[in-house]
C-alpha cells in the first residue's frame, strides 16, 4: 500500500509543480531562481488557511508553555504550591472565583496553571517520543526494504508481532518494569509506535531501490551508502516529519489513558492526571479538573491533527489530488 | 590487444565464426568509413586509430532471469563488438532483451536477473568478472548509460547541476566549485541554453527535452568511453528525438566515444546508428551495417520490422504486421525462435536453431532460409 501511495506521489507531484512551474514561468522568465520542492511544499503549507491557524494554536500552546516554564507570572508556583485560602480546608474553588479562572483541585493548586504546565508534559513526552521513534523506525523500515530477503522477512516479522501485541498492554508492561518515568513512557512509546513509520519508511525504500533515478546514480557509479543518504533518505523526510507531528497526537491521548489506569508521574502536572483526579471529584459536582485539562487537550490535539493532515497534503500534494493531477 | 583482435570474435556459442568481424567492429580502415554515407564522419587519425581495437567486446553473452515461472533467457547469448566513435543500434521489439543486454553489461541486472555466461570487455578488463567495487568505480567513468524516462531519472530533490556534479564527485578529484563549474559547462556542451541558471534548477522545472539532456550531461561527465543509450528519445517529443540523437553524435565526434543505442526507433537507428543489432527473443538475428540491412533486410524478422514503418512520400502501401507476440522466453520454442510468427517458416526451422552465419561484407543472419543457399 505504501509503495503505491509513493508511486502516485512522484507522479502526481511532477505535473503538479509542472503545472505551477509553466504559470510561473520561474526558470523561464529568466533571473529568478527557481524554488526547490521543499520550498513548494513551504508556499502550499503557507496558503493553507486552516493549516496556518492551527500552527498558530499551537505556537501559542509553545509559547505558553515555554514561557510558563520559566516561573514567569506565578504560573509555575501556582501549578505546583498549595493556596492558602484552601489550605486547611481542601476547598475546592469553583470556576470562575476570582484569581483562579478554572478554579483550584482538591489541593488547592490552580486548574489553569496546571493546565498550562501539563503543555509542557505533554510536548515533551511527545517529542521525546518522536525522537526515539524515529531512528528505530528509520533504521528498521529501510534495512527491511533496501536489503529485502532475510532481513525483510525479519523485521516484517517483528512488526507483525508488536501489532498484535495491544500497545497500551505492551506499554503499561514497560513502565512497570522499567519505572515511572517521563523518559520510560517515551520510550514505551517509541517501541510501540514505530511500526507505522517503519512500513511506510519500508515501502520508501523497497519503491526507491526500484527507481530510475536510483538506477541511474547506480550505473553512474554510486555505491548504496551514497545512494541511500543522498537520493533515498531526502525523500523519505516528509514522512518522517508527518509521521512525528501525528505521532503527538497519539501520544498525548495515550498519557490520559495510562493516567486513568493509574500509571502517571505523582506531583507533576499531566493532563492524565488532572483528568484522573476528576474521575471521583464530577460526581460531586467538582468538574474544575475536567474541564481544564480537556480544553487545552481537545484544542492541542485538533489543532495538531489539522496541521498533520495538512503538513502531508503539502510536502506530498500527489497524495490528496492524485486524481485530478493525474489527466 | 592487438594479437587479439582477430580471436576476438571467435566463437563461443551462439556467436560468429572466426575472422568475422562483429557487427560494429570497425572494418579495416578510413577509406570504408568515408564511403559510408550515413552519418557523415571526420576519416581522419581518430578514425584509423579506432580501427585498432573494439571499445568494448561482448561475446555470447547471456543474461537469464530466474522466476518462479522457470528461467527466463532474457539474453541468450548476445555478441557484438563497439569501435571507439562508433554507434550500435540494438534494436527489436519490446520484451526482446534489448534492455536487459545494457543492464547485464554495466553489472546492473535487478533481480532475479543474473549474468550467466559471456564476457564484456572495457578496455582489458571483463566487466562480467570484475569485484562490484571496481566496477562501481567503472561506471560513469568508463561506462555509463543514458536511461530512458527522462521524468524518473533524475532525483527530484537534487538540482540538475548537483546531480551532474555528483557523478563528478564520485570519479574526479574536482573541488566543490570545480565541479558546479564543470556542471555548467557540461549542460552548455548538451545544448541547454542559460546553463548557469539551468544548474540551479530542479527537476520539476525543466521540460522534457531538457531534462533528458540534463541526464546525458551527468552520463557524459567523466567522458566515458561507452555510452549505452536505453531509449534516449522514446519518452521525448518527435521535434527534440532529433535534436538528442544529434546531440549524441556530436559528443562522440569530440570524445570518440562509443554509443550502444537501444531503441525500437528503426528510424532513430536510421539516423545516428553506423551498425544494426537486430534482436529477437534474447539472440541477435541479424546484425550489420545500417545502410545494407536497411537496404537489404536478411532476416524475415528484419522485414517484418522495416515494412511495418510507413514511409513518407511513398505511395500508400500495405503496412505489414507481425502477427502474435514474442515467444515466452521461459519456454522457448525448438528451433528458430521466430519460426511461429515468419510467414515463410518451414518444418526444418523448427528442426534446429540455426546459428547466426557470416554473409561477408561484416553482415550476419540467423535464418536458415536466408543462409542455406550461401551454406549449400
Amino acid at each position: 500500500m505504501s509503495g503505491g501511495m509513493v508511486e502516485k506521489g512522484r507522479d502526481g507531484g511532477s505535473s503538479a509543480t509542472r503545472g505551477a512551474t509553466e504559470l510561473g514561468g520561474g526558470a523561464k522568465r529568466g533571473r529568478e531562481r527557481g524554488m526547490s520542492p521543499f520550498r513548494l511544499s513551504m508556499r502550499r503549507l503557507a496558503r493553507d488557511r486552516s493549516a496556518m491557524v492551527a500552527a498558530a494554536i499551537i505556537t501559542a500552546f509553545i509559547a505558553t508553555a515555554l514561557v510558563a516554564g520559566t516561573g514567569a507570572f506565578g504560573i509555575k508556583e501556582a501549578a505546583t504550591v498549595f493556596n492558602e485560602n484552601s489550605l486547611d480546608t481542601m476547598r475546592y474553588l469553583p470556576v470562575g472565583t476570582e484569581g483562579h479562572v478554572l478554579g483550584t483541585d482538591g489541593f488547592g493548586r490552580d486548574v489553569l496553571a496546571r493546565s498550562i504546565m501539563g503543555i509542557r508534559t505533554a510536548l515533551y513526552l511527545g517529542y521525546l517520543a518522536g525522537l526515539m521513534t524515529v531512528p528505530i523506525a528509520l533504521l528498521l523500515g529501510a534495512v527491511a526494504g533496501w536489503y529485502g530477503g532475510l532481513l525483510d522477512d525479519a523485521v516484517t516479522w517483528l512488526m507483525s508481532v508488536v501489532v498484535a501485541v495491544p500497545g497500551i498492554l505492551l506499554i503499561m508492561s514497560l513502565i512497570q518494569i522499567v519505572g515511572k518515568s517521563f523518559t520510560t513512557m517515551a520510550f514505551a512509546f517509541a517501541v510501540t509506535g514505530w511500526v507505522g513509520l517503519a512500513r511506510v519508511v519500508r515501502g520508501a525504500f523497497l519503491q526507491a531501490r526500484e527507481s530510475e533515478y536510483v538506477l541511474a546514480a547506480r550505473a553512474l557509479g554510486a555505491g548504496d551508502a551514497r545512494i541511500v543518504f543522498r537520493h533515498v533518505l531526502p525523500n523519505v523526510f516528509h514522512f518522517v516529519t508527518v509521521n512525528f507531528v501525528l505521532q503527538f497526537v497519539g501520544v498525548v491521548k495515550s498519557e490520559v489513558f495510562l493516567a486513568f489506569v493509574g500509571l502517571t508521574l505523582v506531583g507533576e502536572a499531566t493532563w492524565g492526571s488532572m483528568i484522573d483526579a476528576a474521575r471521583s471529584e464530577v460526581s460531586s459536582g467538582r468538574w474544575q479538573n475536567l474541564i481544564g485539562p480537556t480544553l487545552f487537550m481537545g484544542i492541542f490535539l485538533m489543532a495538531m491533527t489539522v496541521f498533520g493532515d495538512s503538513l502531508r497534503d503539502a510536502l506530498d500534494p500527489k497524495l490528496k489530488n492524485a486524481e485530478e493531477v493525474r489527466s | 590487444m592487438t594479437g587479439e583482435r582477430d580471436t576476438a570474435s571467435a566463437p563461443r556459442g551462439g556467436v560468429p565464426k572466426p575472422g568475422n568481424a562483429g557487427p560494429v567492429a570497425p572494418r579495416s580502415a578510413a577509406p570504408v568509413d568515408a564511403a559510408r554515407p550515413l552519418p557523415a564522419r571526420p576519416a581522419g587519425l581518430a578514425a584509423a586509430l579506432s580501427a585498432e581495437a573494439p571499445v568494448l567486446d561482448v561475446r555470447n553473452l547471456a543474461a537469464w532471469y530466474f522466476t518462479d515461472e522457470g528461467t527466463v533467457k532474457a539474453v541468450d547469448g548476445v555478441g557484438f563488438k563497439l569501435g571507439k566513435g562508433k554507434t550500435l543500434g540494438l534494436v527489436g521489439e519490446s520484451g526482446c532483451g534489448k534492455t536487459a543486454t545494457g543492464l547485464a553489461v554495466l553489472g546492473l541486472l535487478p533481480p532475479p536477473g543474473r549474468v550467466v555466461r559471456g564476457e564484456a570487455v572495457l578496455g582489458r578488463r571483463d566487466l562480467l568478472r570484475m569485484p562490484e567495487a571496481d566496477l562501481a568505480a567503472m561506471r560513469g567513468r568508463d561506462i555509463a548509460m543514458i536511461f530512458q524516462e527522462p521524468m524518473s531519472a533524475l532525483d527530484p530533490l537534487m538540482t540538475a547541476g548537483e546531480q551532474i556534479a555528483e557523478c563528478l564527485e564520485m570519479h574526479t578529484a574536482l573541488d566543490r566549485r570545480e565541479r558546479a563549474e564543470k556542471a555548467v559547462e557540461l549542460l552548455a556542451s548538451v545544448g541547454v541554453p542559460e546553463p548557469a541558471l539551468r544548474a540551479k534548477a530542479w527537476p520539476h522545472e525543466l521540460s522534457g527535452g531538457m531534462r533528458q539532456r540534463v541526464v546525458i550531461a551527468m552520463a557524459l561527465a567523466c567522458d566515458p568511453k561507452v555510452v549505452i543509450a536505453d531509449e534516449p528519445t522514446t519518452a521525448l517529443d518527435v521535434t527534440v528525438q532529433a535534436q538528442i540523437l544529434d546531440l549524441i553524435e556530436d559528443t562522440q565526434e569530440r570524445t570518440g566515444m562509443g554509443v550502444i543505442l537501444v531503441t525500437h526507433d528503426l528510424a532513430a537507428v536510421a539516423q545516428a546508428a553506423d551498425e544494426v543489432a537486430v534482436m529477437y527473443a534474447g539472440v541477435l538475428v541479424e546484425t550489420g551495417p545500417v545502410k545494407d540491412v536497411y537496404a537489404h533486410p536478411a532476416h524475415p524478422y528484419t522485414k517484418a520490422l522495416l515494412g511495418s514503418i510507413p514511409v513518407v512520400g511513398q505511395a500508400a502501401r500495405q503496412l505489414v504486421t507481425i502477427p502474435g507476440r514474442v515467444p515466452n522466453l521461459a519456454r522457448l520454442p525448438s528451433g528458430c525462435r521466430f519460426a511461429d510468427r515468419c510467414p515463410l517458416a518451414e518444418s526444418a526451422c523448427r528442426a534446429v536453431e540455426p546459428d547466426l552465419v557470416d554473409l561477408g561484407a561484416g553482415r550476419r543472419v540467423r535464418c536458415i532460409l536466408a543462409t542455406g543457399r550461401a551454406a549449400r
